[in-house]
Parts: C-alpha cells; sequence; structure tokens
C-alpha cells in the first residue's frame, strides 16, 4: 500500500456514472477535483469497467465508451487483485485519502471487506465531499503555501 | 476525445438516477461474483 496523500481521490463507480448521467452534487464533487491540476483522481481497469457499464446501460454504449476515454485521460491507474471492491482497493493500492461513494457498507465498520481501508481514508458521500472541500486548507497541506485558486477548466 | 461540457450535453439526451446507477451496479457486480 501507498501512504495516504490527502491530494489523492478515488470516486466509486456509482459516482463516477452519476457525474455524467445525473450531474447534481457527484458532478459538484468531481468539480472540485477537476479544477485543480494539484488533486489526483484514481482508478483501476475494474472501477473503469463498472463505470462504463453501468453507463451503456442507462445511457448507450459510444456514450460510455467516450466518457471512459475521457476518465483514463486524466485518471492515475491503479492496479489490484481481481475480486477487491474496485473502488475501496484503488483508494487503499493508490494511496488515496479521500473515496467517493453513495454505497453506505464502504462507511460501516462492518463491511465484511477482503481488505480493510487505512486510518487515513476518509470515505464520504459526494454531497458531502462537496460541502465540505476546502481547497485553500488542503492545499496548504498537500502542496504547501498559499492556495492560488482553480487552475483548471472543469468543462475542458 | 471529448470534452467534460460534451460528454454532459451528450449525455442530457438520458434520464436517470443514483439509485438507478447503484441498482445496475449491484446486479453487475452479483454477476461477476457468480
Amino acid at each position: 500500500m501507498t501512504e495516504a496523500s490527502p491530494s489523492r481521490i478515488v470516486a466509486d463507480a456509482d459516482v463516477l456514472a452519476a457525474d455524467l448521467l445525473v450531474g447534481g452534487v457527484a458532478r459538484e464533487a468531481l468539480d472540485h477535483v477537476r479544477r485543480h491540476s494539484w488533486l489526483t483522481l484514481l482508478a483501476s481497469d475494474q472501477l473503469l469497467a463498472d463505470t462504463e457499464a453501468a453507463v451503456a446501460e442507462l445511457g448507450d454504449p459510444d456514450l460510455a465508451g467516450a466518457h471512459r476515454e475521457r476518465l483514463e485521460s486524466t485518471a492515475e491507474r491503479i492496479e489490484h487483485p481481481a475480486g477487491d471492491h474496485p473502488a475501496l482497493a484503488t483508494a487503499y493500492h493508490g494511496g488515496a485519502a479521500h473515496l467517493l461513494s453513495d454505497d453506505d457498507s464502504l462507511r460501516s465498520p462492518a463491511a465484511g471487506l477482503s481488505i480493510q481501508p487505512h486510518a487515513d481514508l476518509s470515505v464520504r458521500p459526494p454531497d458531502a465531499f462537496a460541502r465540505l472541500f476546502d481547497p485553500a486548507s488542503l492545499y496548504r497541506v498537500a502542496v504547501g503555501g498559499e492556495y492560488p485558486g482553480p487552475d483548471q477548466d472543469p468543462r475542458a | 476525445m471529448d470534452t467534460w461540457a460534451e460528454l454532459f450535453d451528450r449525455a442530457e439526451a438520458y434520464e436517470t438516477t443514483v439509485v438507478e446507477i447503484r441498482e445496475t451496479l449491484a446486479t453487475r457486480r452479483e454477476g461477476n461474483d457468480d
């Protein structure tokens, strides 16, 4: 496991798909990530495959493929064993400090998962992440110095 | 490659909910476990 970094973030497949197909709090949360080049979104092949399958079923395969291509171009790829929960395993092996998920079971101490998240991992639903995200304090910890403001277009 | 703005525009053709997304993923994961 890589040591957790406050600038490394995982979004579960439900959040990635909701960002695209629903908008709302999922998009608000991921817009925070897209606005800041010093934040790193992490994803595994399994996580991307789950997301693509959901978008293909609820949207269409072409859109799902284009969405996956966009995610692959921006997310750092993390490998983990097959069979582990993709989002949790990506966070664990990628050293993420934040996991965005609407899956309540991931926030339960009795999750029954084959791996347990490290103590520094914060698992939150996207609305909590969007509401509590404080780029200035996070920048001081993750990068150092005074927060310069957003440095990327979240729609690019 | 599409921009995020273009992807969100394309996605507006579909109406779904977080609940439907979660149900779809749960069904997929149950299938993978079989």
